[in-house]
């Protein structure tokens, strides 16, 4: 009998270790989320998708309520991202095109919900994997494991003072690396180089924005909905822009994100599968529109939720 | 004035700078120019953009050493890189993830402060002001394991369905989706150091 009584306690024991170690890693995953935020950082990094790598630098400074931010691709053609002043701004060299984002069209999402966590571990186990060294940096590591094939896994490599991500993996559904970072230097707090004195830079996200009038901006009143969507996705935004004749619903279950864009149908227009790098994109016209959905998820997920779509 | 003509007014201005106009579009935009203050203060900006760009190119010049190449290049020469795995030999996959995290690691760290040390000596330190070096041990030597990252063949396995190449203004106007969504997947969804990463990518797979 005191045998069996210690196996129980043994089992309860090892129970409570694991859902410990669990709720560490949810939390360690909702301090990254954070600290992506709120901490001014500055690094060079190798991405890399399928069998290409690539150098980039980044340096990210918050500023009262504002990120500011400017990512530069080092190989190749020069493209920069810049994020400052409700704007986000992508310079292409050599034809010196840009496009701009006006204003943030953050403001629009659905904010963090209480239950939204439990959402998201009911479709994701959250693990603590042994601590690493990146970048010459003490890291922790949390796996992000999916529980359907639906979406894809993390791999995340957590600077333990800041709980930035100094690697990050992406898998598909079979383990297989579908992308990654990896950053080989990173600076922190009062090191990072002042984005505020490139005026220059900052000049950039003043320049020539496109103004989108603002349309309906209630899934409710959308002309459109979703019947059926992959599990655990739910609409977060929604924005109407008639301007461009175009809808736009992002789709997220918390972790993965998707945006489905609606327009009048156009021949040429994309059907079927396609890639941006890492991006998934699936086209098909239903409805005599054209639909278009974008994400770093399994190509089939961009397809359910294109499918789902139908007229309101 | 509508977002298209706005669009293609900035386009115009874009060409105009890049040389790309021909000799009656620019007498049509000088005359333009000549009678609207705001067209004339949105040339001033652009060209400015355009000045910053060349200084990032030239700078960038020096300053992108070819990281990635380097790495890549590295990673080619190991001879476990391009070694078939041998059936029947089932590697885990925490132990192959960890092999890959420490030679990536091994081989970055150890490649990319040295070639990185090369540039900051004529390194503007407005742009890319990076005094720190790593002083970092290198690592034991591991199994290298990058064969296994997923590649269009497995894309295709994974829906069994046709995959379309983009065409030069399909891809355009995708980009264009791909900017915007990175945007929102910033928020909600990011898991790495920024969301436009694949964005920005010039990635040859494309």
């Amino acid at each position: 009998m005191q045998r069996v009584k210690r196996r129980f306690f043994g089992i309860l024991l090892l129970l409570c270790g694991v859902a410990q170690a669990s709720d560490e890693a949810f939390t360690l995953f909702e301090q990254m989320r954070d600290a992506l935020h709120t901490q001014d950082y500055e690094g060079r990094f190798v991405y890399q998708v399928g069998q290409n790598l690539e150098a980039m630098y980044i340096v990210h400074r918050v500023s009262g309520d504002a990120e500011l931010e400017r990512l530069v691709a080092l190989d190749g053609e020069s493209k920069q991202v810049i994020r400052g002043g409700g704007a986000v701004a992508c310079l292409a060299p050599g034809k010196h095109r840009m496009s701009v984002i006006e204003g943030s069209p953050l403001g629009a999402l659905r904010p963090q919900r209480q239950g939204d966590s439990e959402a998201l571990r009911k479709l994701y186990d959250f693990e603590l994997g042994e601590d690493h060294r990146i970048a010459g940096r003490l890291a922790r590591v949390v796996r992000i494991k999916p529980r359907d094939s639906l979406r894809y896994g993390f791999e995340l490599y957590l600077d333990k003072l800041t709980a930035l991500p100094l690697r990050s993996v992406v898998h598909d559904p079979q383990g297989r690396v579908k992308s990654q970072t990896l950053f080989v230097e990173l600076k922190t707090g009062e090191q990072v180089t002042p984005i505020e004195r490139d005026v220059s830079a900052l000049q950039l996200t003043e320049s020539a924005r496109i103004t989108v009038p603002a349309g309906v901006t209630s899934p409710e009143q959308a002309a459109w909905t979703f019947r059926g969507l992959p599990n655990g996705f739910e609409v977060r935004s929604y924005r109407d822009e008639p301007a461009r004749s175009r809808q736009h619903f992002i789709l997220s279950d918390g972790l993965a994100v998707m945006s489905v864009y609606i327009e009048p149908a156009e021949s040429g227009a994309l059907n079927g599968f396609s890639n941006l790098g890492a991006a998934h994109l699936y086209g098909e016209q239903r409805h005599g529109h054209q639909i278009t959905v974008v994400g770093e998820m399994p190509a089939t997920t961009l397809r359910m939720a294109a499918q789902a779509i139908a007229p309101r | 004035m509508s977002e298209t003509a706005d669009q293609q007014q900035s386009e115009r201005l874009s060409a105009f700078i890049d040389g790309e106009l021909s000799s009656s579009e620019q007498d049509l935009l000088s005359r333009k120019l000549a009678v609207d203050a705001a067209l004339r203060r949105q040339l001033g900006r652009y060209q400015r953009v355009s000045a910053h760009i060349q200084r990032d190119l030239q700078q960038q010049q020096v300053d992108a050493t070819g990281v990635a190449e380097a790495v890549s290049r590295r990673l080619a020469e190991e001879p476990t890189v391009l070694a078939p795995r041998r059936k029947g030999i089932q590697v885990p996959r925490i132990a192959l993830g960890a092999a890959l995290a420490a030679t990536v690691a091994a081989v970055a760290v150890g490649v990319a402060p040295g070639l990185l040390d090369q540039g900051e000596e004529v390194m503007q330190p407005q742009t890319f002001a990076f005094a720190p070096r790593l002083s970092v041990p290198s690592f034991p030597a591991a199994t290298v394991a990058f064969g296994d990252t997923a590649t269009v063949a497995n894309r295709l396995n994974e829906t069994d369905e046709r995959w379309k190449v983009l065409q030069p203004e399909m891809q355009k106007k995708l980009d264009g989706y791909l900017l915007e969504h990175s945007e929102y997947a910033a928020r909600l969804g990011v898991t790495s150091a920024n969301a436009h990463v694949g964005f920005i990518s010039t990635d040859a797979a494309r």
